[in-house]
């Protein structure tokens, strides 16, 4: 199984959005955060989050809805560390 | 103090499709007006304020009709969506409550809310809350025959109360946050003011 190391790397922009507003979609992180073009960036991050236990992928209630992301309690207390450092 | 989150109670908020759609639809707002400050000189964002920051923070008096045709004063809560604070070239400041409308709702709830609205503009509550007297309330609807119909019960409202002054105050719009640029969102002529048929601005920039 391999070990993902320091997964919140490059991350701390995505981090700090879930922080801010709880609840949100990669395209809306993708909007707020990066380049429209950054979105397979922005989704494959979030799937580190995920896997490393940091976000939280709410499970979708149709094919058609996208994906909604929030922080778990070891994500939210990165991300308010985050804030307090760039504040 | 770190907020605790437990998967089990995000996973019941997921299930609640409603609830997730209506707070991705209000974040897009928020974000249109982050990304505009970002973009248009002289422009700041001074506040921002989520739902849960809003929550069971506004009450007011309003009257309430009875059935033996006497009217009482009851104290109901507002609780906006969102709100955001602008001030523009340093000078000016614009403060919206945010509200988003995806589904008809009933016109006595909605026109409650209107006459929470109008006794809270009327009083010394705004500037009590949040130090400024700059208030307007921004209406968004998922289609332009909800926006119609909120926007008559709006009217309906304020001329009942005999406070049409009020009307220049509520915005309507039925433009989709995610699907425009933030500019044409905020400082786009796609508003309409209540009593009023001309499009506007939300933000006019001097």
């Amino acid at each position: 199984m391999p070990t993902l190391l320091q997964p919140t790397k490059g991350a701390e922009k995505i981090l700090c959005a879930l922080g801010e507003f709880d609840y949100l979609t990669a395209e809306q992180i993708t909007r707020l955060c990066y380049a429209p073009s950054s979105v397979s960036f922005v989704k494959k991050k979030l799937r580190l989050l995920v896997a490393a236990k940091f976000v939280l992928a709410l499970p979708r209630q149709s094919v058609t809805a996208p994906t909604v992301y929030t922080l778990t309690g070891k994500g939210r207390a990165v991300a308010e560390t985050l804030a307090l450092s760039h504040a | 103090m770190p907020r605790r989150v437990k998967p089990t109670e995000e996973e019941k908020k997921a299930g609640n499709l409603f609830f997730l759609r209506h707070t991705i639809a209000v974040t897009d707002v928020l974000i249109a007006a982050r990304l505009l400050t970002q973009r248009v000189p002289g422009l700041v964002l001074n506040r921002m304020y989520l739902e849960r920051e809003l929550k069971r923070k506004i009450y007011v008096q309003i009257p309430v009709s009875m059935n033996n045709g006497k009217t009482e004063r009851r104290t109901v809560c507002l609780e906006p969506d969102a709100a955001v604070d602008f001030i523009m070239q340093g000078k000016w400041q614009e403060f919206f409550h945010i509200e988003v409308y995806r589904t008809h709702l009933r016109e006595y709830c909605f026109k409650q809310k209107i006459t929470g609205y109008a006794a809270y503009a009327a009083s010394a509550i705004h500037q009590e809350l949040f130090q400024t007297p700059a208030l307007a309330i921004a209406v968004l609807c998922s289609s332009s025959d909800l926006a119609a119909t909120l926007k008559r019960w709006t009217e309906e409202v304020l001329q009942e109360g005999q406070q049409p002054e009020l009307g220049e105050r509520f915005f309507f719009t039925s433009v989709n946050p995610a699907a425009v640029s933030p500019e044409e969102l905020y400082l786009a002529p796609v508003w309409e003011q209540a009593f009023s048929t001309t499009k506007t601005p939300l933000l006019v920039l001097e």
